[in-house]
């Protein structure tokens, strides 16, 4: 009985562990980091953006927005990443939601618009824009 | 009152806000004045669509106190202070009057049928200030909350108070692009508005909006041929939605939800919509969920010719406490179906105009 006792606990131990650790790499900074730079070459992987600027996106990007989702924050970034296929099975409107929020951040807060809109432009991080923030308004 | 006799002061209001707005909008809604500014640039869907202009009280042009609207988008606290609102736009007043900052009204002390004083807590201290006229307008929850703990059994108080129904919806384009107009919402389209049908149903206002509310659209390229509209339904007050007072003397709402009457106007309007953006190049429409409030609520306090029915009179006055005032879109008797705060504004100069003369 003894040894059923500890091989149960430490079972239940590595299992706590595994999902510890899953938890850690879901909230961590590198998922953030890969399921947008997922999401950004997905939908804009026709422009010139290099992988700092998405980087840099993310790290400032990801605190707002794993507030707004809250705790389900873990599952979120998995579907991004992945893409698709998986948001067809569970709250696709969500993804795509997500999805094009992030993409609208990306494109308005880089330098893309401002610098004419070209595909073959070297695209830059500013920062998330906050005010006057509108580059399509007409005088 | 009829919309006659409150229509200058709407242009008052106007002039005070310094309101944007475009004069061909008075086949609608008839005008004595021009708007005090020029109306905002289209967005590209609204020239499409001929739309009215949204008239707005975010500057088309730089004023005293305010800079132009830069489209921003983030009107709850307008980053620039191109918005009107009472502290930019009445810095005259504030030398004229004192205002205690910080301070919570708790009630009102009564004597003789008149409000002789009104008790206050402020850091943490009850204090009281007597007076002879009384404005009350602490908004559509805490005014009636207010009379509720002051005593004034009214059997009206708190009760019908509502509020319109938002309900999101996005088309998509082909080839048009959105987000160029000069401000957050440029053009109202009325097709759904007024109409012998609101016998049968709610009318409905709808909001073109020049924002990305639901993010550029995924299609490389076509990032901005979405358009986002705000369907507004009016929504008749309920005797089942009222203000009390909890055990803790906070003010509890209970409120019955949209009527029939508002559901079938949202019905007519998931009906009538592919007709209305006809002249659009419409590749789909999604309808999107009810939104949990518009923020404009009504009707606590409605204003009428009789106590029985009322709480207020056509004045603003209280039925019996005749030294007392009550602001804001509490004392409105339905629920319109386009924002009220120049109508609360308008009502206020004429209940204003109404105690004290013609104001300078």
């Amino acid at each position: 009985v003894k040894l059923e006792l500890s091989r149960r606990m430490v079972f239940a131990g590595a299992l706590a562990g595994l999902g510890l650790a899953s938890a850690a790499a879901w909230a961590g900074l590198g998922r953030p980091r890969a399921a947008i730079r997922a999401v950004i070459r997905r939908n804009v992987g026709q422009l010139n953006v290099p992988v700092d600027a998405i980087d840099a996106f993310a790290d400032e990007f990801w605190p707002g927005l794993k507030q707004r989702l809250g705790r389900k924050g873990g599952v979120m970034l998995a579907m991004l990443e992945v893409g698709r296929p998986l948001t067809d099975v569970v709250g696709s409107r969500r993804i795509e939601s997500a999805e094009r929020e992030i993409v609208t951040a990306f494109l308005l807060g880089s330098d893309f618009f401002r610098a004419g809109s070209s595909p073959e432009h070297p695209i830059s991080w500013v920062g998330l824009a906050r005010t006057c923030q509108n580059p399509f308004r007409r005088g | 009152m009829s919309y006659e006799e409150l229509e200058p002061f709407y242009c008052d209001a106007e002039e005070i806000m310094e309101v944007s707005g475009a004069d061909d909008i008075s086949a609608i809604i008839p005008r004595s004045r021009p708007y005090p500014q020029p109306p905002h640039r289209f967005s590209s869907p609204d020239e499409i669509m001929k739309h009215f202009n949204m008239p707005a009280a975010r500057a088309r042009l730089p004023t005293a106190t305010r800079p132009a609207c830069c489209s921003t988008a983030r009107c709850h606290l307008c980053p620039v202070d191109a918005k009107f609102t009472a502290l930019n736009g009445f810095r005259d007043l504030f030398e004229r009057v004192d205002i205690l900052l910080g301070a919570r009204a708790l009630k009102l002390e009564t004597e003789g049928g008149l409000v002789r004083s009104v008790v206050y807590r402020h850091e943490d201290r009850e204090s009281e200030m007597a007076g002879e006229m009384f404005v009350l307008g602490a908004n559509t929850i805490h005014s009636p909350a207010i009379l509720l703990a002051s005593g004034f059994d009214d059997p009206l108080i708190g009760v019908g108070i509502n509020e319109q129904l938002g309900v999101e919806v996005e088309a998509l384009l082909d080839g048009v692009d959105n987000f160029d107009g000069s401000t957050i919402t440029t053009g109202v389209n009325y097709t759904l508005y007024d109409g012998p049908f609101r016998r049968e149903h709610a009318g409905a206002m709808l909001h073109f909006e020049n924002r990305w509310r639901d993010g550029f659209r995924l299609d490389f390229g076509r990032w901005r041929q979405t358009l986002p509209i705000l369907v507004v339904l009016e929504n008749p007050p309920d005797a089942g939605s009222r203000v009390t007072l909890g055990s803790d003397g906070e003010p509890v709402v209970a409120y019955a939800g949209e009527s029939e009457y508002c559901a079938r106007g949202l019905e007519a309007a998931q009906r009538e919509l592919e007709r209305v953006l006809a002249p659009l190049p419409v590749e789909s429409v999604r309808w999107g969920e009810k939104r949990e409030t518009e923020s404009h609520m009504h009707g606590s306090l409605r204003m009428g010719t009789s106590p029985a029915t009322s709480v207020v009179d056509g004045g603003q006055v209280h039925h019996r406490a005749r030294n007392l005032i009550v602001v804001g879109s509490s004392v409105f008797p339905t629920c319109p179906n386009a924002n009220p705060s120049l109508t609360a504004a308008a009502l206020s100069l004429r209940a204003a105009e109404k105690a004290y003369g013609t104001l300078q």
